[in-house]
């Protein structure tokens, strides 16, 4: 076990299925047989293979909660779940079920195409007239007077919510309470005591009937259980200051700042958060984030009616999906780097036909997701942007926003990226998972790019991290995006780096990352290397496929993969999916095909 | 080029890509069955100690 971690998984997987070795002898005997096979892979090939990393998953998620395992297995668990994930986005992309390894021009054909088809849609909020619309129920509680404005209840819905704030304030005038969130925790309870209720509604006015005799359309759910609470502890006196509304991941929590617990609404528990969760908080603490809370709630209502609806017609969900979009666009100016608008817009965006029109819209949305990120890991952001007097007056609602700390005063950008994805790993994996969206979802290389040097970067000073699974799985993907995106002389000279470290013994001995390049007893490595080599010099302009495969023909290492003795494997992706893109790779096709046929006849 | 040629490359590339996943299953798996032994070695060897006494 501890010796074999970095053989080719190939050659463990032959002897388990006799009949897929089978298979493959008599497919290596008859090359003709798999020329005229049409079908590229059948619905249950493709099912087996995402169920074999839903295996992998399952299994590496039980060993690293394991008390029986060492860290050295939790270690092995997490770097082949990395390892097959690469291979399953590389699975999906050969068969272009992903994005396949576009290039630069065909990428702008799409966008262009889709320019056509789609309207992009634009922010169209209008903050003077939302606070003029405040300002009319100014009354209530500012929170609560900039929700209304928002929602636009009944005047009898409207009558009712003062007055349950009302009675509130009636309640608990003249009792004690040991901390603050003992007090709001009361509150809570007193708004009403039924947190179990399933027909919660997303909108505060849905929890009161309309007109008298009506029914309620729903309960309340923790959303709009914590904009009462925080309209009434503003009522009494607490501000801002000390109680915030956060959101967790579309999940409403009121912190109280000074006694460091988050109160879960729906529950009515006090609770802390731990590390990851805290990196995920948006904080809602001025006139902007609020507005941008409430259009971000509007504009995912809307988007999950468009995703959901059967019965209305296709123009009806265009039409909402478009409204949900300038909605979210708007949150997403108003509060750049709230995650939770960002990663909603990304997923309206995804739902879109065209999407990739807006390649510029999509970066800065992930980018504003990684500021986000690293705001919160670096603490930035959590002092309160905003002055007492807005929550005790809320005709007032201009506040005078302290100063807040920006990342850049603390270092570089790139610096901060680096050490915040090193030391953590929820960090690292939303990079990941957000990379991968960026190239496979939206096809946009270059903001992926960003994300996969980052990561790299992230392990390049740490001599250990330097040498994992992960650091070549983000090597691969920079080298993917480079190419991608059309940067063919950085492609290259990352391509001719590998090979180097292939070559060089030493460093190949040394080093887990050499030794992984070279498993399979370097044969997979040299062809990944040497396919990208060709790749990059042909898109280079620097020579052809069919000079480079005269010139290397009898070259020891680069030799056996150009004159096609052995099979395209894996590590052909490269050469594969890119070359389609040249003239060239017809002749490389033909020359390869040629010599496999000429030993198919020598046998 | 062909579209059956297109179909072989990408049949092949997918085949060898899936084969090396199954290899990652077998390995996370024997990782696993190691650490479920450990796990019901330990558990009988409680279980006999407290029939002992």
């Amino acid at each position: 076990m501890k010796n074999n971690n970095f053989e080719n998984p190939n050659n463990e997987a032959k002897p388990e299925s006799e009949r897929e070795s089978k298979l493959e002898n008599k497919l290596e005997s008859q090359p003709e047989l798999r020329l005229d096979k049409q079908e590229v892979v059948d619905e249950r090939d493709l099912e087996n293979f995402r169920a074999d990393f839903t295996e992998i998953k399952n299994d590496a998620l039980e060993i690293s909660s394991s008390p029986e395992a060492s860290s050295q297995e939790k270690l092995e668990a997490k770097i082949w779940e990395s390892r097959g994930k690469g291979l399953l986005l590389k699975g999906l992309a050969a068969l272009s079920l992903a994005a396949p390894l576009s290039t630069e021009a065909t990428l702008n054909n799409n966008i262009s195409a889709d320019n056509n088809k789609t309207e992009i849609a634009q922010s169209v909020y209008d903050q003077e007239k939302f606070r003029q619309e405040v300002k009319k129920y100014q009354e209530h509680g500012l929170l609560m007077a900039c929700n209304l404005a928002s929602e636009k209840p009944t005047k009898f819905q409207e009558r009712q919510i003062k007055s349950l704030e009302n009675s509130i304030i009636k309640n608990i005038q003249g009792k004690e309470f040991s901390s603050i969130t003992e007090m709001t925790a009361y509150i809570n309870q007193l708004i009403n005591s039924d947190f179990s209720a399933t027909e919660s509604s997303l909108y505060i006015k849905d929890a009161f009937p309309e007109a008298p005799g009506e029914k309620a359309k729903g309960s309340f759910d923790c959303d709009t259980r914590s904009i009462i609470t925080l309209s009434v502890l503003s009522k009494l006196g607490i501000t801002g200051e000390q109680v915030e509304l956060c959101l967790l991941e579309d999940h409403a929590l009121l912190n109280i700042k000074k006694e460091d617990t988050f109160l879960e609404m729906t529950s009515n528990e006090p609770r802390q958060l731990n590390q990851d969760e805290s990196l995920q908080v948006d904080r809602i603490n001025s006139l902007e984030k609020y507005q941008a809370y409430l259009l971000n709630k509007e504009g995912v209502a809307l988007a999950s009616e468009a995703d959901g609806n059967v019965i209305s017609g296709e123009k009806d969900n265009r039409e909402k999906q478009k409204l949900a979009l300038e909605k979210l666009i708007s949150a997403s100016e108003l509060d750049p780097y709230n995650l939770n608008n960002n990663l909603n817009l990304l997923k309206v965006l995804k739902l879109v036909p065209g999407h990739q029109a807006a390649p510029e819209l999509v970066k800065q949305v992930t980018e504003n997701i990684q500021r986000g990120l690293l705001n919160n890991y670096y603490n930035i952001n959590t002092e309160s942007e905003i002055g007492k007097t807005i929550i005790i007056q809320p005709q007032e609602i201009t506040s005078q926003k302290v100063n807040p700390r920006r990342l850049e005063d603390l270092g570089k950008i790139e610096d901060l990226t680096a050490t915040a994805l090193r030391e953590n790993e929820y960090l690292a994996k939303k990079f990941v998972d957000l990379g991968s969206d960026l190239f496979y979802d939206f096809n946009n290389p270059k903001a992926a790019l960003t994300m996969f040097q980052s990561l790299a970067k992230s392990q390049e000073s740490d001599p250990e991290k330097s040498k994992s699974t992960d650091y070549c799985f983000y090597q691969e993907m920079t080298a993917t995006c480079l190419f991608s995106s059309g940067q063919y002389d950085k492609y290259l000279s990352l391509a001719e780096n590998e090979l180097y470290i292939l070559l060089d013994e030493n460093s190949k001995l040394k080093t887990e990352a050499g030794s992984f390049y070279a498993s399979a007893k370097e044969e997979e490595s040299y062809k990944t290397s040497a396919a990208k080599l060709i790749t990059g010099r042909v898109a280079l302009n620097e020579t052809t496929v069919d000079d480079f495969c005269k010139q290397y023909k009898d070259d020891p290492l680069l030799g056996r993969y150009i004159s096609g003795n052995k099979k395209l494997n894996s590590s052909a992706i490269w050469a594969v999916t890119a070359l389609e893109k040249w003239s060239g790779y017809q002749n490389m096709i033909k020359i390869l095909n040629e010599n496999r046929q000429k030993k198919a006849n020598s046998k | 080029m062909t579209s059956s040629n297109n179909s072989y490359n990408k049949r092949e590339i997918f085949e060898n890509i899936s084969g090396q996943l199954r290899g990652l299953v077998l390995i996370v798996k024997k990782i696993r069955e190691e650490i479920d032994l450990r796990q019901t070695r330990k558990e009988l060897e409680s279980l006999s100690k407290d029939y002992e006494k």
